[in-house]
């Protein structure tokens, strides 16, 4: 008995069929009272939604990104009471929406959004001490050496030139115009700290860390950078994802 | 003669009977930079049910100088489909970890077939749910390893299946679970005015020796069809008729932690410490009515 009002009290909740649920109701309760529920429920997730996609918000405004959440919210609704988990897919479903109603680009968008929105909450780690790699490196080959990554750390392609729009957007241009570019967009986000990075990778760089993150070793990731300067490229390159934080570990066996 | 509060103190460190405030992600700044100027604080647990970052970072701090109380919101302990004991286990981890002195949950449901609805529904008061709320709540409270307060819910409607009324149900699930009660007074007040019923009897039908904290907040009027509804949306002041149902309720059941609560248009956080403010103001008459019948 519980379960069958229960479920028709949900049905109604996610913007369905009414009438189960209003049939339910003490005699002189108005069904139209369901709909706090409805508004609570849908309204509510579009919220959780905009504060997950905030460059998604900017560009789409207010009361459109209201509309499109609850869309979202009806069709997928969370499956956990964290609300920080919410909103897996958005970017699918914006894909998926008629051609011309959301920038091509704005999918990409949502995917950095998330993408970032993950990096925050991601496990916390301690930083390796660049010192101790410099040791190392003063007393043996480093080609062997792999690397252990800050948690938070992902790498994200777009075939649109997404970092510049997501730039824009948090400048406040909310219709930005992309440059057509052919190569895609390789983007590096973490959060080491307290803040989550989002920082453009030439194509090499991408190369060179997809390598490591897959766990191959600083030799075999080396065969993505241009080989005029590959040994002061790599050096520099290592330098710069340990001063922000990003190594955690390294271990030299195979 | 005032009843003592239920034995719902536990590990963490003691809430203290004064007010304190809901402390929300966007205040955090503003409070650390105030010195955080709150006797205690409440989180709700969920927003902290995360791997790590600085959410994780800034609850850490507050526990190291001020009492935490942990109110949940996903639990759905009015559920037929029965608790996710994935999320009772994340709970322990989190109370383990932050040592909350009060714990508290909601007498509603939220989850249906595996999906969670993020809103607090209503539950229809029998003895079919009286019974499967009071298991549920013996397992949860087995599970994080404390007794819980559970909360008065918000009411718009009410169901033909209805056996028991929300006061005696509460007191039930106090006789049987040994949990307390979290007495949320404009709650109360919305239910009242929503469903038509007189919030002073309400209050004189709650047993004083199981209320183990007050929380307090705004409501807002809105049309619903024809209607003009109250909806609990903790977005404005506590208004006038519930800080006067909050001294009877003061006056009947004694002075407990009582939460200012703010969710939707945050203001600035001073506008929530000055609610805190009126609170304690209230306690303190409160407290010496209480002295003055002691003595008598």
């Amino acid at each position: 008995m519980l379960a069958e009002l229960q479920h028709a009290v949900a049905v109604a909740a996610l913007g369905g069929d009414c009438q189960p649920a209003a049939a339910l109701l003490r005699p002189g309760i108005p069904a139209d009272r369901l709909a706090i529920y409805r508004n609570n429920v849908l309204g509510g997730l579009a919220e959780v939604l905009a504060a997950a996609y905030p460059s998604v918000a900017r560009v789409l405004g207010c009361e459109t990104f209201r509309q499109a959440g609850r869309g979202f919210a009806a069709l997928h609704p969370p499956l956990a009471p964290q609300m920080w988990l919410y909103g897996e897919g958005f970017a699918e479903f914006l894909e998926a929406q008629p051609s011309g109603r959301v920038p091509p680009w704005l999918p990409d968008l949502a995917r950095l959004d998330r993408v970032m929105h993950e990096a925050y909450f991601a496990h916390d780690a301690e930083r390796l001490d660049p010192g101790r790699l410099a040791a190392l490196a003063n007393s043996s080959d480093l080609s062997g050496l792999r690397l252990s990554f800050h948690p938070s750390l992902r790498l994200m392609t777009s075939l649109w030139p997404i970092h510049s729009l997501w730039r824009a957007v948090r400048q406040g241009h909310t219709s930005p115009e992309p440059e057509p570019e052919l190569a895609p967009d390789s983007l590096l986000v973490a959060r080491p700290g307290l803040d989550v990075l989002c920082r453009r990778l030439e194509r090499w760089q991408a190369g060179f860390l997809d390598v490591l993150l897959r766990g191959g070793t600083l030799g075999e990731a080396a065969g993505h950078v241009p080989a005029e300067e590959a040994a002061a490229a790599v050096q520099d390159e290592l330098v710069q994802l340990l001063q922000a934080g990003l190594v955690t570990g390294y271990a030299s066996q195979p | 003669m005032l009843g003592r509060p239920a034995d719902t103190s536990i590990r963490g460190r003691p809430i203290p009977e004064t007010a304190g405030i809901g402390l929300r992600e966007p205040h955090m700044a503003a409070f650390f930079a105030g010195g955080m100027p709150a006797t205690w604080v409440e989180v709700h647990s969920e927003n902290y049910m995360v791997p790590g970052g600085p959410r994780l970072a800034n609850l850490e701090r507050v526990r190291r100088d001020r009492p935490v109380s942990c109110h949940g919101v996903g639990l759905s302990l009015g559920t037929a489909g029965g608790l996710d004991h994935a999320h009772l286990a994340g709970l322990r981890a989190l109370f383990d970890r932050v040592e909350p002195g009060l714990v508290s949950e909601h007498l509603s449901w939220s989850v249906v077939d595996g999906v969670y609805l993020n809103d607090l529904l209503a539950l229809a008061y029998t003895e079919e749910s009286l019974d499967l709320t009071r298991r549920n709540i013996e397992t949860a409270q087995e599970a994080i390893g404390r007794p819980l307060l559970i909360e008065n819910p918000s009411s718009y409607i009410d169901f033909a299946a209805t056996e028991i009324s929300e006061p005696e149900f509460l007191t039930e699930l106090g006789r049987h679970t040994g949990c307390g009660i979290l007495l949320d007074v404009n709650n109360v007040y919305v239910s009242s005015r929503n469903m038509g019923f007189d919030p002073y009897r309400y209050i004189d039908a709650i047993p004083a020796e199981m209320v183990g904290q007050y929380h307090l907040a705004g409501h807002a009027e809105v049309d619903i069809g024809a209607e003009q509804m109250i909806i609990d949306d903790h977005g404005s002041q506590v208004c006038q008729a519930v800080w006067q149902l909050f001294d009877y309720t003061l006056a009947r059941i004694g002075p407990r932690p009582t939460l200012i609560e703010w969710d939707t248009r945050l203001p600035e956080l001073r506008v929530l410490l000055d609610e805190a403010r009126l609170a304690d103001e209230a306690l303190a008459r409160a407290r010496c009515l209480c002295e003055v019948s002691d003595a008598g």
